[in-house]
């Protein structure tokens, strides 16, 4: 046993002296002090069939070895890190890139600024079916049956039952502004982000499924003139304070008065370019007052209580913001971190 | 819609530039869609986009109106036919027949004789020319000359090919066909409405006109009618016959009966002053008129305070609505009593009109006022919290989001896949029953990319049928989070579901869900090789947490079902300050092999160990074959177990109970009880979130 110990103590000096690298030392750590098959803790199995007198007098040996060995691999590791440190390719100053943390993808991103803004306004952020009732999707937002919007060609139909029984895929995230208004009391402050579906192949700029955010405020005393501040804090938020926003009349089904809000041409400042297609303006989204049919359909009582609505599709904004230039990237498998 | 701006200049006389006119067209609702072009004859043109509701504007009068009102001048209205015409002689007139008669609102007919059919003069061609259309004939650029100026589509027959003196309004027989106009021969079906001469096809009704009775150089005699139809189905069978042309943008649109008077009016005129010839009435069709009677509305002054905000004087109010041809019919003191101009088809409710008022006065005269009520209770579902917390741990430890179209090819096998009745495409003709099949491809792409192989999550919906395709309940949509990875180069399939669960414990972790209030239960489908490819189904694992089932554990993968989740950890999504105290603890901790005789799962056993007083978390050091001790085991599996105890009696107290644990279960025995004695040391990264 103790030529034994005496081997194993000396061909680890050996071993570990060799040893230059961290990855080497553990080879030496597992050499030795591997737990099934470390040739110093084979020595601790062997204790038991020792008699009582050799346990007395290896036992502590063994134990001591183990001891010291551990000791001297931590002393070798930290002279190696110590040594390191007089590397002369040691460069502290050099740039690296950051790879540890994930990305979120940039949809969310873009949902969370916008988020971010509502929230800190009072709104709170509401979801709902993409799989709807022509009741919600159309009906309650004052599209009759018949309306051009809910054709065929612009409406992904699950179930055809007549009128609002359809079944169909939400075309827009004003579905869940119809629940919302159907299901809480006002004073309802509230955003949506969320999916949408509609009857259009795929290409580079549209798609059959594509992302919307909502928002809309319904409470006594809500006017055009809230509206309109709302929107304009939202894009200096957004865009920076010397945003410049407009608002026109836009017909939308849901909403009267309807109003467009365009961003004047960061490009060109106004004056007309081809990003702006020579308008001096963006169109940014759509907005309105809510509509008195659409209060009413989801037991509001409109003559107590008004409110706005807007819209916006997301996908746009996230393409230019992160300069992609495909939509079939950024939901179509084709998007890679690096 | 295109207006040449020396068209427009008929009807408005305003001395603006193109831009100028441009920027009020758009404040109005007609947004300049396009960069302002210059005609080959010099002239400035502006192409607006039309929004659905406004049938009036599909006619230059129709802007023109609303451009006059916005920069408050006189709209002059175009010369019309007003003397009244002889009635034709009943032996000669064409008979009109209406079968279909919910097609037709009105059939407004005249007979023209001795018309001189040649070029259209100079300053009728360019004007179409200027708009985009191309000079025909005279009778035909005047219907079109009128559809553009007034909105309303007419048409002309030659009356000497009608093989008899009747029109009938009737649906189309399945497989008859017309050539139309442009040569192209149509089949028609019996949703179409068509007008039939001697039983023959000449005019598929609202949408395109027949070659059989077209307009040519020999013709002399023509009947002109000025139409009104059913606009819901002219939409319907245009689109199903892919024609879109001027005439089914119009048709296609709420186009009031009253305006087929007038457009007959404004043709006639420019028939007899081009080409000549004597006019005759024919008919007038309209059997419900009253029914098209302009409607009466009340404006209240305080609903205008409502919705704008501000406080509009009475006569600028009075201004605007008789600028935009209202009338005003009654003054109260609180309202004004109106009647809605017969073509403005879209105003439907009071804040119709004070949507007018509002445009008109100008929405950058409207002032911006903050929102200055309290906000009301919060309703953010506590689901999309958790979300956005997912989101953040797993970005923090390393995982990439992704996003994905939802829409999938249809399964005919799977029934309980939710599918579409109209999709465009095979490969996006249903929604996805799981998150994987479409968040797979994704890893694909980073191994074309020659990329590492990501971890990389998705949250989103699934959707599956339970039950009648009928009931609108029995469409699902379950909110998942979906975590997908795969073997990176030399990796074992173990080392790979370590990794997936290493994934797994740092979320439950920094979710604030003790490794105590969650359980991986292997799924009886997969307890071993042999069933699992019987089954066809992979290895799984459900995931409990608080004895709830919220999802499922894969070898590459896993999903958490967020509303469950959230449900099921009402009171843990508080800070996760109580785990960051224990950070910094020292904590007495040890190593235990256990060592079972069979393929088994070791979860179960693991979870009675930490019902023992005194163990705080367990994880999984290592995993091997063991066969050197004992001749029949096949799987050692090394554990550490993080202890509460303080002192070395408390700390060999809980050694005993577990070694008494584990060997109380038949088949299992221990071995290697190693201390691991240290501070505060954590294999799972912490986030430090609040």
């Amino acid at each position: 046993m103790q030529q034994n110990i005496t081997e194993i103590q000396k061909q680890f000096e050996l071993d570990l002296e060799t040893a230059t690298s961290e990855a080497k030392i553990n080879e030496v750590y597992l050499k030795y002090l591997s737990k099934s098959a470390g040739l110093t803790t084979m020595l601790v199995k062997k204790i038991p069939s020792l008699s009582s007198e050799e346990k007395k007098l290896y036992g502590p040996k063994i134990n001591t070895l183990i001891e010291e060995q551990k000791n001297k691999i931590n002393d070798k590791k930290n002279l190696l890190a110590e040594e390191s440190l007089n590397d002369p390719l040691l460069d502290l100053t050099l740039p690296e890139k950051a790879t540890n943390a994930g990305f979120l993808h940039p949809t969310t991103q873009v949902i969370r600024q916008l988020n971010e803004f509502f929230r800190y306004s009072g709104f709170s952020v509401a979801e709902g079916p993409e799989i709807e009732t022509a009741l919600f999707n159309f009906r309650k937002l004052n599209l009759p049956e018949g309306h051009p919007a809910t054709d065929l060609q612009d409406t992904l139909f699950i179930q055809q039952l007549g009128d609002e029984m359809d079944i169909v895929l939400r075309t827009h995230t004003s579905s869940v502004e119809a629940r919302i208004l159907t299901n809480y009391e006002p004073p309802i402050r509230v955003v949506v982000p969320g999916k949408c579906f509609r009857n259009e192949t795929l290409s580079s700029t549209n798609g059959a499924y594509f992302n919307q955010y909502q928002g809309f405020v319904v409470d006594k005393g809500i006017t055009i003139q809230h509206l309109m501040s709302t929107l304009e804090q939202a894009h200096k938020y957004l865009y920076g304070e010397d945003t410049k926003v407009r608002f026109r009349y836009k017909y939308y089904p849901e909403v009267s008065p309807g109003v467009g809000v365009d961003m004047q041409c960061k490009f060109c400042g106004g004056e007309g370019c081809d990003v702006c297609k020579y308008r001096g303006w963006i169109e940014a989204l759509g907005s309105g007052m809510i509509h008195y049919n659409t209060l009413k359909m989801c037991g509001i009582d409109p003559e107590i209580y008004t409110g706005f609505a807007f819209g916006m599709g997301l996908d746009r904004l996230v393409m230019q913001k992160f300069g992609v230039s495909d939509l079939r990237t950024l939901y179509g498998g084709k998007l890679a971190y690096l | 819609m295109k207006i040449p701006l020396e068209w427009l200049k008929q009807y408005v006389a305003i001395n603006k530039t193109a831009f100028e006119l441009a920027s009020s067209f758009t404040f109005l609702g007609l947004l300049l869609d396009k960069p302002i072009e210059k005609s080959e004859f010099g002239n400035e043109i502006l192409d607006l986009e039309h929004r659905m509701d406004r049938a009036d504007w599909l006619g230059i009068i129709g802007c023109a109106r609303d451009l006059a009102a916005f920069e408050n001048v006189s709209l002059k209205m175009p010369e019309m036919h007003t003397q009244e015409l002889a009635m034709l002689p009943e032996k000669e007139k064409v008979k009109i027949t209406v079968k279909d008669k919910g097609f037709v609102n009105r059939f407004y007919t005249r007979v023209i004789y001795n018309v001189k059919v040649k070029e259209s003069p100079e300053w009728l061609k360019k004007r179409l020319i200027e708009y985009g259309m191309v000079p025909i004939n005279n009778i035909v650029d005047i219907t079109n000359y009128v559809m553009v100026e007034l909105g309303q589509p007419l048409h002309a027959h030659d009356l000497s090919k009608m093989e008899t003196r009747e029109i009938t309004f009737r649906k189309a027989i399945k497989g008859e066909s017309i050539t139309t106009l442009l040569g192209e021969s149509i089949t028609l079906d019996e949703d179409i409405t068509i007008l039939s001469t001697n039983d023959k096809p000449t005019i598929i009704g609202g949408i395109v006109g027949g070659e059989a009775v077209a307009i040519d150089q020999s013709t002399t005699d023509i009947l002109l009618d000025s139409g009104s139809y059913d606009q819901t189905s002219v939409r319907k069978n245009s689109r199903k016959l892919k024609i879109i042309n001027e005439t089914v943008q119009r048709y296609d649109k709420f186009l009031h009966p009253y305006n087929n008077k007038l457009a007959i009016d404004r043709a006639t005129k420019l028939i007899l002053d081009i080409a000549g010839g004597s006019a005759y009435e024919n008919g007038d069709y309209f059997p419900d008129s009253e029914r098209w009677l302009p409607k009466n509305m009340r404006l209240r002054f305080d609903r205008i305070l409502k919705i704008g905000g501000l406080l509009i004087e009475k006569d600028k109010i009075k201004q605007i609505l008789t600028n935009l041809d209202y009338k005003i019919l009654k003054e109260e003191e609180e309202a004004l009593v109106l009647e809605v101009p017969y073509f403005r088809t879209d105003v439907c409710v009071e804040d119709d009109i004070v949507s007018d008022i509002l445009r008109i006065y100008g929405f950058s005269n409207i002032p911006m006022a903050k929102m200055t009520t309290t906000p009301p209770k919060e309703i953010t579902p506590t689901s999309y919290v958790l979300e956005e917390k997912i989101r953040d741990i797993l970005c923090s430890i390393g995982l990439h989001e992704h996003s994905t179209d939802p829409l999938v090819p249809a399964d005919p096998e799977n029934q309980r896949q939710v599918k579409l009745v109209n999709a465009l495409t095979e490969e996006k003709a249903g929604l996805r029953y799981t998150i994987k099949e479409t968040l797979k491809p994704i890893l694909t792409h980073y191994a074309k990319l020659n990329l590492r192989q990501p971890e990389i999550f998705e949250l989103g919906k699934t959707y599956t049928l339970e039950g009648d395709p009928k009931i609108y309940e029995n469409y699902k949509e379950i909110k998942t989070l979906q975590v997908l990875t795969t073997l990176r180069d030399g990796e074992s399939v173990l080392d790979l579901n370590k990794r997936v669960r290493k994934i797994l414990a740092s979320l439950f972790l920094n979710l604030n869900i003790d490794q105590k209030e969650y359980e991986l239960k292997e799924s009886p489908s997969s307890q071993n090789t042999e069933e699992r490819s019987e089954t066809n189904k992979p290895a799984r694992a459900t995931i409990l947490v608080k004895d709830t089932e919220v999802g499922e554990l894969y070898v590459d993968s896993f999903v958490l079902y967020t509303e469950r989740l959230s449900q099921a950890l009402k009171d843990n999504l508080a800070v996760a300050n109580k785990r960051l105290a224990l950070h910094n603890a020292h904590t007495m901790d040890f190593d235990i092999t256990i060592v079972c005789k069979e393929k088994r799962s070791l979860g179960p056993v693991v979870k009675n160990i930490e019902k023992i007083a005194g163990v705080g978390r367990i994880t999984a050091l290592d995993v091997y074959q063991d066969g050197v001790d004992l001749k029949s085991a096949t799987k050692a599996v090394t554990i550490r177990i993080y202890s509460t105890a303080q002192k070395a009696e408390e700390l060999q107290r809980i050694k005993n109970l577990v070694v008494e644990e584990i060997t109380r279960v038949e088949g299992l025995r221990t071995k290697n009880l190693t201390n691991q004695d240290q501070e505060g040391s954590w294999d799972l990264p912490l986030i430090g979130i609040n």
